[in-house]
């Protein structure tokens, strides 16, 4: 099955640059700070924040806020039923990679002492999970109140043939298929998460990175539209 | 709330769930999502709504054919039309087709070929007259639930895009028209839809003279089943029995190949062993040459041996005379009395039977009709060029006009109870005997692309007045000035396209430079252009006799890359340091910028080396270079190198009218051998170097170690002559063939050489590290690695050797794919293929010219009995480079018989002729038969009865002028 068709369009009737559909709901979560259910085609992910808080005094830093992120996958996420949903070495690896970037993001400086949790479970997985877990912790985040300096959003690219294609479905996402997940602040050229999987001829580098780019501004105008949207619903609680 | 990119065309998505299994069998569940959409194409050019989402060609010209049915139409295919007619879209006749995603999906799924056509018609020879809907992504024409109850899958689909469309097209008054090819379907679809009909009867209906060759193309299929109920062939077993068969070994998957002696016998190599099965008769069971079977060991009491009979078709028609072509069972004389009646118990061989055929290797054959005795008939035998393919049944109704012109015919199928395949006309080459007719047909019997370069691969050419530029470097390793060196070409009278030189330095006592510089192709052949692409495919350039067909464009091959004399080229130089008994002391590699002073041809350097008189520095360069390969070969020569001899002959043509003049004698020089040495020594040292750097993806070439058993006829044949050859190791044989030597026959040897060269498997190119490191070495030039680096200008091979040498020492980039072994390998599959199709193509066009050089002539010559048959014996005529076969005739030989166990023929009881003799044969054009006329030996000396007719059966059959 050829990942782009002699007609140009992909397996599921995207064209090689257009992302999946974007559904999300905020504010699920009445114990979190902030949470969000996101999903990008059938990638289903929820986010919830918990903090800032005290914390624990290990994880404390003197001037700016410990963030703390945990990713996991449920059992049924996946083609197989897994046994292990966290703490394994791709698990662990998200996470850090999440809490990098939220680093990054969050104006930790606002927050001194003080500890910030972000938990990810990815209910279904059908490709670019890392990114999908990105979108929705910002706009949880977003829910928190948290100050940040813009909105992250995230895309994963891959390269065929030489040919950008833009969020991956776990079809698309072969073995030998190189793919980048970049993460960019309010869609601007302001990149906060870069990640490579498989090995990526370097011709091929300019033209998925400047596809990422694009991607993650045009998921950041979705992103802002669900944050417009969820403000306009609050107002009447908020009052004016 | 379904968020997306604003106008992405997305209209809405469906989710449905598929369940597949992985290779270990589990079944697993996989939920998808379907994006359908509202921007893709109908296709019509008047229709507004969908003018911007693409090439609308439908309807562009108003139908032009019209046709008696419809009015105003465009015709939705079904894949069964397409699978089974799809040479019959290369038709104009039919226009403003549209493809539905569902029918390019089935139809790639089901066939090879036909997708292989579909694509390029629709993507790109005839962009305009094809429309592929993406039915299954828009979103007005994908159901996922049944609408139709009495309709399958496909018709439905088909349907509900045929009903979409004429209500999209109602204002603009265009009916779809779906054209089906089963009956029930027809009949079906049209409880819901009037626009219904079969292909077949579109075509008749249509109003151009023209339907006429299309409704012949389409005749082949409807004859089958015509009541004839003898069944001459066993059903194949089913697939998955033949799979379940591989899995426990009592049936092997292997390649078919007939024999080229007789057509009845055919070998399957099977494919992880060195071994081969032995089939005859009915046991191939409509198997092709070149079909990759699955066979099946007979039981140890019906195995044979080979007839060592010479059995070839028109040999057959010959000796009967045969009028009755159009008769079925001309051929069924001796199904199963006579190979039982050979058999002798300790000959017999392991014998198979063909059980099933995993995959066919059918193309398209060139060929021409053979005569019919019925005035008018329709069926017709088709005779390819090609002798190892079957005669194919076709029918025709314009028989009378083809019957003068090379037709191309493909196999449709082969029913099990018909004699031959049946296959349908697809289009006329040409007048047969023209000398551009012959040309083509050979070019595409042997797969050459030789098509004119294309407007992309011209782009691709630097500006005519190019000049060298020093400063402009792709790597760390700039470019050497090497203009002020004595170098110079050696090369064969009125080459154009020169790429190698050589110079030849003494730089201290006893010590040489001596360098090699070959055109620097990659420099304007860069990866991944479209000239890179069409290199790959040629593969190598072809030559023919009077015609050579370029791998690089004209302004490279012989302009720019050609290392002409007092012209400033660039280069891949490769120098080495020597002392005078030419032990190397240094090699180094790189790129340079040359002016050569001088292009040789071979005669007039071997005059400047012989006149003493002549003292300048191309004179002393020339003899430094002499002495030294002079060393290198008795060097080469000690560790066991072969030296082989071939049958090739060429022609001096007269290029006016393009017809041969007279056989070119080859003359060897010492210079031959002098460039030849510098060049195995530029190989070898390149590919040492390559090996070294890339271990795993080199581009090398490895000439195979030959099996012992494989020398058996050369042993045989030697022992005959009370000669011994060892054939334990490289160096035994060289060494045993230069013992051969037969004063009273000095002609001995060399066909001793020939016939070693027969014993042995070609030399291929191979990526590094796909084959274990002792299976490296070339036997051949008996040293351990080999490569290819010297004439990148008509090979693909040695751009790739270029671009992994210059990667390896840094004057140039490591460009993607490069270093991937299995593209390396891909790569080598296809050069060796066109290596070999292009050596078949260059004697093939020798054979051409032999037969136009005989025509009104008569020539009495020399030839050797290269091998002695049951019914015949094989002649070879050196001079010509023929090898025809003499056929006994059994009622005119009274008291000739042929013993094959000696390789003699005796004359009531007294050997006349031993294998290897020379014998004396008169060479003739047979012109009885107009539209074949063939190459004839005759018999002059020794006189034998029965022994006069004679076969050639190095052409093609039916080929020739």
């Amino acid at each position: 099955m050829n990942i782009i068709s002699e007609h140009g369009f992909r397996i599921d009737g995207r064209r090689p640059a257009q992302i999946r559909n974007i559904n999300t709901r905020l504010g699920l979560n009445r114990n979190a700070e902030g949470s969000c259910y996101l999903e990008h085609g059938n990638t289903k992910v929820l986010c919830a924040v918990y903090g800032p808080y005290e914390g624990k005094s290990s994880k404390r830093i003197e001037d700016k806020c410990a963030i703390v992120c945990q990713y996991s996958a449920t059992k049924f996420s996946g083609l197989e039923r897994k046994n292990r949903t966290r703490g394994d070495r791709k698990s662990t690896e998200i996470s850090r990679l999440l809490e990098k970037a939220f680093e990054s993001v969050i104006l930790t400086e606002a927050f001194p002492r003080s500890q910030l949790d972000i938990f990810c479970e990815v209910i279904q997985g059908d490709g670019s999970n890392l990114a999908a877990c990105v979108n929705a912790t910002s706009l949880a985040l977003a829910d928190a109140g948290i100050p940040m300096k813009g909105i992250a959003s995230a895309a994963t690219c891959g390269v065929v043939d030489g040919k950008p294609i833009v969020d991956l479905t776990s079809r698309e996402e072969t073995d030998l298929l190189p793919r980048v997940t970049l993460a960019t602040i309010c869609g601007r050229d302001e990149v906060i998460l870069v990640e490579l999987q498989n090995r990526l001829h370097i011709d091929h580098l300019s033209t998925v990175m400047d596809a990422a780019k694009a991607t993650c501004a045009d998921v950041y105008e979705c992103l802002a539209v669900v944050a417009q949207q969820h403000l306009k619903a609050c107002a009447p609680i908020l009052g004016n | 709330m379904d968020l997306n990119v604003k106008q992405s065309g997305i209209h809405s998505v469906a989710l449905h769930t598929t369940y597949f299994q992985n290779r270990s069998g589990k079944v697993y569940k996989r939920a998808e999502e379907r994006y359908l959409r509202n921007d893709l194409s109908c296709g019509l050019a008047q229709c507004g709504t969908c003018k911007d989402f693409g090439t609308n060609p439908l309807l562009k010209i108003e139908n032009p054919v019209r046709n008696a049915k419809v009015g105003r139409h465009a015709l939705i295919v079904d894949s069964t039309s397409l699978i089974r007619f799809y040479d019959l879209f290369d038709s104009s006749l039919l226009r403003d087709l549209i493809v539905t995603q569902t029918v390019w999906e089935g139809v790639k799924a089901k066939a090879v070929p036909a997708y292989k056509k579909m694509n390029s018609l629709c993507y790109e020879d005839a962009k305009d007259r094809f429309h592929v809907f993406m039915n299954e992504f828009h979103c007005e024409t994908f159901s996922e639930s049944s609408k139709f109850e009495d309709l399958s899958r496909g018709e439905e689909l088909l349907l509900s895009t045929a009903l979409y469309l004429k209500t999209h097209w109602q204002k603009h008054n265009v009916a779809p028209v779906v054209l089906v090819f089963d009956e029930d379907s027809k009949k079906r679809m049209e409880n819901h839809y009037q626009h219904v009909m079969y292909l077949k009867e579109y075509i008749q209906n249509l109003e151009d003279p023209g339907k006429q060759a299309l409704l012949d193309q389409m005749a082949a299929y409807e004859s089958s089943g015509n009541g004839n109920e003898k069944q001459i062939f066993d059903e194949y077993l089913s697939h998955d029995r033949i799979m379940e068969g591989i899995a426990s070994g009592t049936i092997k998957r292997g390649n078919f190949s007939v024999s080229r002696e007789n057509y009845r016998e055919a070998t399957v190599i099977i494919d992880d062993q060195l071994t081969s099965w032995f089939i005859t008769g009915n046991n191939c069971n409509r198997a092709v040459n070149g079909d990759t079977v699955a066979v099946q060991l007979l039981p140890e009491d019906q195995w044979t041996a080979p007839e060592k009979k010479i059995r070839l078709r028109d040999v057959e028609e010959y000796v009967k005379t045969a009028d009755d072509m159009g008769n079925e069972d001309e051929e069924n004389d001796d199904e199963n009395d006579e190979p039982k009646a050979k058999k002798s118990k300790k000959m017999t061989v392991s014998t198979a039977k063909v059980v099933g055929i995993i995959k066919r290797n059918w193309r398209e054959y060139c060929g021409m009709l053979l005569p019919s005795t019925v005035k008018g008939a329709r069926r017709h035998l088709f005779c390819p060029a090609e002798r190892l393919i079957p005669r194919i049944r076709i029918e025709t109704e314009q028989a009378e006009t083809l019957s003068q012109q090379r037709i191309v015919v493909a196999i449709d199928h082969w029913p099990r109870d018909s004699k031959y395949p049946l296959g349908h006309y697809v289009r006329s080459i040409g007048e047969m005997g023209s000398r551009e007719t012959e040309n083509e047909v050979l070019l595409l019997e042997h797969d050459i692309p030789h098509a004119p370069f294309s407007e992309s691969v011209l782009d691709c050419l630097p500006r005519e007045e190019w000049e060298p530029d020093l400063t402009e470097n792709r790597g760390p390793l700039p470019r050497v000035d090497l203009r002020d060196l004595t170098i110079c070409s050696v090369d064969p009278l009125g080459c154009t396209d020169i790429d190698d030189a050589l110079h030849c330095k003494q730089i201290g006592e006893d010590l040489f430079e001596v360098g090699v510089h070959i055109a620097d192709v990659t420099h304007f052949v860069r990866p991944g252009t479209a000239i890179d692409d069409e290199a790959a495919l040629r593969g190598t350039t072809v030559y023919l006799c009077d015609r050579r067909i370029d791998m690089l464009p004209c302004l490279l091959s012989s302009n720019l890359c050609s290392l002409r004399g007092e012209e400033e080229r660039y280069a891949f130089s490769c120098i080495w340091t020597m002392t005078s008994s030419a032990d190397i002391q240094s090699v180094k590699y790189h790129k340079s910028l040359i002016k050569s002073k001088a292009a040789l041809t071979y005669e007039k350097a071997q005059e400047i080396i012989d006149d003493p008189k002549e003292q300048n520095d191309v004179a002393l360069g020339l003899r430094g270079l002499m002495k030294l390969s002079k060393v290198l070969n008795a060097r080469r020569t000690g560790n066991g190198a072969l030296t082989l001899a071939s049958s090739e002959v060429r022609f001096d043509m007269d290029w006016e009218s393009r017809t041969p003049k007279k056989v070119m004698e080859k003359q060897h020089l010492d210079t031959h051998s002098m460039v030849e040495e510098f060049m195995l020594l530029a190989n070898i040292s390149v590919a040492e170097k390559i090996l070294e750097e890339y271990p795993d993806c080199a581009l090398l070439r490895r000439h195979p170690v030959p099996l012992k058993e494989s020398y058996k006829p050369l042993v045989e044949a030697a022992r005959h002559r009370g000669f011994e050859i060892i054939v334990e190791s490289g160096k035994g044989l060289a060494d045993s063939l230069n013992r051969c030597v037969d004063k009273k026959n000095p002609m001995l040897n060399r066909l001793l050489r020939m016939l070693t060269t027969r014993c042995m498997t070609q030399a291929v190119y191979f990526s590094a590290g796909t084959v274990p490191v002792p299976q490296y070495q070339h036997f051949g030039l008996a040293c351990a690695i080999y490569t290819h680096f010297t004439s990148p200008i008509r090979r693909y091979a040695d751009v790739i050797v270029h671009r992994l040498l210059a990667a390896a020492i840094g004057a140039d980039d490591i460009q993607s794919g490069l270093l991937n072994q299995a593209r390396c390998t891909k790569i080598c599959t296809n050069i060796n293929y066109r290596h070999k199709q292009a050596q078949y193509a260059g004697r093939a066009s020798v054979q051409l010219n032999v037969v136009r050089y005989f025509k009104g002539k008569v020539e009495t010559c020399e030839g050797f009995v290269m091998g002695v048959r049951n019914n015949g014996i094989q002649v070879f005529v050196p001079k010509y480079g023929l090898e025809s076969i003499i056929v006994l005739q059994t009622s005119a030989a009274s008291g000739t018989t042929i013993d094959v166990e000696e390789m003699s023929v005796k004359v009531n009881g007294d050997v006349v002729i031993k294998e290897l003799e020379p014998v004396t044969v008169r060479i003739s054009v047979n012109e009885k038969n107009q539209q074949r006329p063939r190459v004839e030996l005759q018999l002059i000396k020794p006189a034998i009865p029965g022994l006069s007719v004679d076969f050639d059966l190095s052409s093609s059959e039916g080929l020739g002028l």
